[in-house]
């Protein structure tokens, strides 16, 4: 995923994207990304969290207006509740 | 044995990833947002292998580097996920979890956001070999996203 958004980016289209794995996306070095400790398959929190899905997007957006240098990654506050196993 | 969805086994994908990975070289660029969110135009790209049920699936375990163009006016019933790789059990039931097209459009009809662009981009996460993905699959969304003079992108992985 990193490559495409470099890709991206380097055509000159502003790109932020999650990341599930923060030191993994230190190393594939990307223009920004919100990391967020919630398992794989759930970017935007579970089945029908809508609210919370919908903050994620509106974090994605206010923090490509708010960063000002590549490479920078910002944690978000959600706690994932409960264990990956239901 | 299911091969996703405990932190044990997410572990080890994840250092197989931190293996695979294709760290970028260089300066990282950084295109400056400036347009007003509410004025702009935004379009999703997934690698968790979203597209629509009359799409061919990926082949997976080739380690398939294509994209598929999802257009805005498609619901969630008309998608499904054909990545293997990780626990689908929330996104099988609630496609926003790892594409939130719906919730794109209600920020559109909310005022926050300009719009939806008319294509969003599926692709699958797990591309040992990343030669057809840099030098025919991202040029192809470049210039999708140029024609369609999107503003921003927000990705997600799977």
């Amino acid at each position: 995923m990193g490559l495409i958004q470099y890709g991206i980016e380097k055509a000159g289209i502003p790109t932020i994207s999650i990341s599930h794995l923060r030191d993994l996306t230190e190393k594939v070095r990307v223009p920004r990304a919100l990391y967020l400790r919630f398992p794989l398959g759930r970017s935007f929190g579970r089945a029908g969290e809508v609210e919370l899905q919908k903050q994620i997007l509106m974090d994605a957006i206010r923090f490509l207006e708010e960063m000002t240098e590549p490479e920078t990654i910002i944690k978000l506050p959600y706690k994932w509740k409960g264990s990956h196993e239901r | 044995m299911k091969l996703s969805g405990n932190r044990l086994i997410e572990s080890i994908v994840g250092m197989k990833a931190k293996q695979m990975i294709h760290p970028n070289e260089g300066a990282i660029p950084f295109a400056k947002f400036t347009k007003p969110a509410y004025q702009a135009r935004f379009a999703l790209i997934t690698t968790a292998g979203v597209h629509l049920k009359t799409q061919p699936v990926f082949d997976v375990e080739a380690g398939d580097s294509t994209v598929r163009f999802i257009p805005k006016q498609c619901t969630d019933q008309d998608l499904m996920i054909s990545h293997t790789h990780f626990d689908r059990r929330d996104a099988d039931q609630d496609i926003n979890c790892v594409f939130p097209l719906t919730r794109l459009k209600e920020l559109a009809v909310e005022g926050i956001i300009g719009e939806a662009a008319e294509t969003h981009y599926g692709l699958m996460g797990y591309i040992p070999n990343t030669s057809m993905l840099i030098h025919e699959t991202i040029p192809l969304i470049i210039k999708q996203l140029q024609a369609e003079k999107v503003d921003a992108v927000i990705l997600n992985p799977g």
